[in-house]
């Protein structure tokens, strides 16, 4: 936990709790968007694909009111130590969700483009890749909603396995491409869509990450491990 | 070189007003040539600890000091200790600008003057001229030398008492809540003097603005009821405290 | 004279304060409307069921009491009318007098002495009718106008803003109506005795003129010697309590504790309160005696009667004016500029020179001020102990006479009153009232030059 008390202003504790509801809210409608997306791509449903692509504007629409909320927030209550923190951690916080509603519309794109296509051999790994950044992101959020840095050290550590399961497909497919010729064009799709998911697996880390420096003011160094490609 | 040379070495000292004890056991190190700044409550003892370094506190009867407090090594709290000569090296600004109902030049002559530290005028006329070259006022009053350094604005007051405090020539200048009767404008300028100063002063400001206390010191210490409870690098101090109670005070959560 | 409609319009007035109230209560829009209070429209009413009738009261004395005297004056028959005015006005007086029950050694007319009586009768009576219908009047009048929403609260606040004023021009015309009756006097005195005689004469003796045709019946009026007195006793007073007065004020509000302070300063003041004519008798019978006795054994020539004496004992009546009142000021000087001067390394001597005294100095001179005009007004002491004699001398030890001793001296006993030697005690004293005003704007002007002013 990071607050220890109530600020002696009271409209500083609202302003602060109404920042985190946005944020909060900025999460459900990612979660919301991402969950639309997985049956989208299951069932290939492009109309659900293009609902999840509208739904971005809303991300956008909120990550506005946040840096509008922490802009006031700065100039009038002038924060210092845990309060900066939390505000500079929730600018990043708000950044990273955007870039991920950005992924979640970018992989809904291109499952409309590979509506065409058959990929049923392909579609399990997919999927499979889905749930993982699914989970992992889910799990940051709930790290963001408790505000429990030590669930971001798990967060952490689970990256490193969606990025195994990545280079595992990455490789995979572009062996069955070489040997196939009809899958290049699917098969590129598939392969920008799992390099995204791995990118919303990266985000999701940086938002856990955001939550430990709240907490501690330590910044964790960008190179974290990671699998060459 | 050592780059941090220690200038005010406070060891183990406790102040007691009478039997209330204000200061509890304090040990700090103040470096040379940096901006120190004291925050806390109201009634934390960091104006009490400011004013043992030039022994202001033996004004007041009831107040004991005990401990060890070296200027350069000199325990300024040994009772033999010729209190003129320390008040001359450590000197002194006051919450509210408090320039003598003097001409502006006799404000800045008055320490020289009574400590004969001017062999004639044109030496004395130089220190003042000096004095108040370095607190950034001269511009502004060498027209007006003879007029009463009461008619000025609560800023040029302000750099009036700096300029004063700097005329004797001191090694450390304590600052007691120096911008707290000064507008943002004012309050700027003498902060900046304050940066110009400690390339040649020890500075020590006690201040209620943790802003300022951010930006103009090296070094913060915060002291509660009494205690210091946390003394370090100013920047660690407003971003990352150690003690739940220094992010307490500095941001807002105080009871 | 105090008659029966004065009760009547003080009670109407006192039982129209409840009237009144009860009245506003009623008028439920009132309170709200106006803002005022209650008790405001009590007074409201008050004020108009006393006031213009009191008012009224007053006026018709005044014009009554005239009337009556030229009234009767005109009554008395002609053969017993005195020609001169001033037998004329004391004629009537006795009549006056037998009208109201007295007797008079002269004989005065029955006839006027009726018309007196019967004239006061009718005019008491009428005034004391008019009186109460004008109160009665005026307080329906205003019972009604507390319907009409009137502002009672406003009304209330002109009439404490006309009271103030009336006070303060009291005492202002006060002031003027002595200051004019000085003046007065000493224009007939000046034209007995030169101006130049008065000012620049080396002899004072107007007791010569004691016997209507003596040789010297103008007297002498050199008032040089009387003044040299005044001002060698002051500077004898001043000289003791002008340091000491100051240097104890520093003491107490500088040096000592807060014991002490407490102790020592209502110790000082009581020497304020001691009656003049104690001092006046110590002066006389303890310091005089001492200091002639002492001045005899160096082989000085000296009378028990001395400046000294006088000089010594009334400095000691004024220290506490100097000491207190300096050492208020001096504790006014705010903290910081001590804390200013302590903190460039001033010892406690250095700053009180350097910067408390001159800070404080508008105070100390006012302190000062205060007690010079003490000094030269001051009669009891200089009467017991300096003597009578208007000697012209610098010498303390010998006795001399002030300004103050010898108005007394002049006024004391049956004199006419429209002799030289009276006015010249008027002439003496509006002398004393210019030279302290010239002091008092000479000290303004001093502490205006020299003041540093803190704030």
């Amino acid at each position: 936990m990071i607050e220890t008390h109530d600020h002696i202003s009271s409209a500083f504790n609202n302003e602060l709790f109404h920042l985190n509801n946005t944020l909060l809210e900025m999460g459900r409608t990612l979660e919301n968007m991402y969950e639309k997306s997985i049956n989208a791509f299951d069932q290939k449903n492009d109309a659900a694909s293009k609902e999840v692509i509208s739904n971005d504007e809303k991300i956008d629409d909120l990550e506005n009111s946040i840096i509008n909320q922490i802009q006031v927030l700065i100039a009038k209550r002038q924060p210092m130590a845990v309060d900066l923190r939390v505000l500079v951690g929730c600018t990043r916080i708000a950044g990273y969700m955007e870039r991920i509603g950005d992924l979640i519309s970018s992989v809904n794109k291109r499952n409309i483009t590979l509506i065409e296509y058959n990929i049923e051999n392909e579609k399990k790994d997919i999927i499979d890749l889905f749930s993982s950044a699914m989970k992992l992101f889910q799990k940051s959020l709930d790290c963001f909603a408790r505000k429990d840095f030590k669930l971001a050290e798990v967060v952490r550590s689970q990256d490193l396995d969606i990025d195994k399961q990545y280079k595992y497909f990455f490789n995979k497919l572009l062996e069955k491409m070489s040997r196939q010729s009809k899958l290049v064009v699917p098969g590129t799709h598939m392969l920008f869509i799992a390099k995204n998911l791995e990118r919303l697996g990266d985000h999701a880390t940086n938002i856990a990450d955001s939550i430990s420096y709240m907490a501690t003011g330590e910044v964790k160094a960008p190179s974290r491990p990671k699998i060459s490609e | 070189m050592i780059k941090e040379q220690t200038k005010l070495d406070i060891d183990n000292v406790d102040v007691f007003y009478g039997k209330k004890q204000a200061i509890f056991n304090v040990d700090l190190e103040i470096k040379k040539n940096q901006v120190t700044a004291f925050i806390g409550p109201s009634g934390c003892g960091k104006s009490t600890l400011l004013r043992c370094f030039n022994r202001m506190n033996d004004l007041i009867d009831i107040c004991k000091v005990s401990g060890s407090i070296l200027l350069d090594s000199v325990n300024i709290l040994d009772k033999k200790l010729d209190l003129v000569r320390l008040r001359t090296k450590v000197g002194m600004v006051f919450q509210k600008p408090n320039p003598f109902p003097k001409s502006i030049y006799d404000n800045v002559a008055y320490g020289p003057k009574i400590h004969g530290l001017c062999e004639d005028i044109s030496e004395l006329d130089e220190v003042v001229e000096k004095s108040l070259k370095s607190a950034g006022l001269w511009n502004e009053v060498k027209d007006r030398l003879n007029e009463p350094g009461t008619g000025i604005s609560g800023g040029q007051q302000q750099r009036l008492c700096i300029a004063r405090a700097i005329a004797t020539n001191p090694d450390v200048i304590l600052m007691d809540e120096p911008c707290s009767a000064l507008d943002p404008i004012a309050t700027a300028r003498v902060e900046e003097l304050m940066q110009e100063l400690k390339k040649n002063y020890t500075i020590i400001v006690v201040t209620h603005n943790m802003q300022q206390a951010a930006r103009v010191s090296e070094k913060t210490a915060f002291f509660h009821l009494g205690h210091l409870i946390e003394f370090g690098n100013t920047e660690e101090i407003f971003t990352s405290p150690n003690e739940i109670k220094t992010q307490d005070y500095i941001t807002g959560r105080f009871g | 004279m105090f008659d029966i409609s004065l009760y009547f319009i003080f009670l109407l007035g006192l039982s129209s304060y409840y009237i009144g109230k009860n009245r506003a209560k009623k008028n439920i829009n009132l309170i709200t409307e106006t803002g005022g209070l209650e008790s405001h429209y009590g007074m409201y009413l008050v004020i108009w069921t006393i006031l213009p009738a009191f008012i009224f009261y007053l006026i018709w004395s005044v014009i009554s009491n005239y009337l009556i005297k030229e009234a009767t004056l005109g009554s008395i028959p002609n053969d017993l009318l005195p020609n001169n005015l001033s037998m004329q006005k004391l004629f009537l007086d006795s009549i006056i007098v037998v009208a109201k029950g007295g007797s008079s050694l002269s004989k005065v007319p029955e006839i006027s002495v009726a018309f007196y009586q019967n004239f006061a009768f009718y005019s008491t009576l009428g005034k004391s009718i008019s009186t109460i219908s004008i109160s009665l009047i005026s307080f329906f009048i205003f019972y009604k106008k507390i319907d009409s929403n009137v502002r009672a609260k406003n009304f209330l606040e002109r009439i404490i803003l006309v009271f103030l004023f009336i006070s303060s021009i009291i005492a202002i015309m006060t002031t003027v109506g002595i200051i004019l009756s000085l003046i007065v006097e000493t224009t007939k005195f000046f034209q007995d005795v030169t101006i130049f005689e008065y000012f620049f004469g080396l002899l004072w003796s107007p007791q010569m003129a004691l016997r209507e045709g003596q040789v010297a019946a103008e007297g002498s009026f050199g008032a040089v010697p009387v003044f040299a007195g005044t001002f060698l006793i002051t500077i004898i007073a001043m000289a003791l309590a002008g340091p000491v007065g100051l240097f104890s004020a520093i003491y107490l509000s500088e040096y000592a504790s807060k014991n002490t302070r407490k102790i020592v300063k209502p110790t000082i003041e009581v020497l304020a309160g001691v009656p003049t004519v104690v001092y006046g008798f110590f002066a006389a019978l303890v310091v005089g005696p001492f200091i002639r006795r002492t001045s005899e054994s160096f082989g000085l020539a000296s009378s028990s009667e001395s400046a000294l004496a006088a000089g010594l004992v009334m400095g000691i009546m004024i220290i506490p004016f100097i000491s207190s009142l300096s050492d208020d000021v001096i504790n006014s000087v705010p903290q910081s500029l001590r804390e200013a001067s302590f903190g460039v390394g001033a010892t406690k001597s250095e700053t009180i020179k350097k910067v408390i005294i001159p800070a404080a100095l508008p105070g100390i001179v006012a302190a000062f001020m205060l007690a010079i005009s003490r000094a030269i007004g001051e009669t009891m002491i200089v009467v017991m102990a300096a003597g009578l004699s208007a000697k012209l001398t610098a010498n303390p030890l010998d006795s001399v006479t002030t300004v103050t001793v010898q108005i007394v001296t002049l006024l004391v006993g049956d004199h006419e009153f429209d002799s030289t030697k009276t006015m010249a005690a008027f002439a003496l004293g509006m002398t004393l009232f210019a030279i302290t005003l010239i002091l008092n704007i000479y000290a303004i002007r001093v502490v205006k030059k020299y003041r540093e002013k803190y704030d």
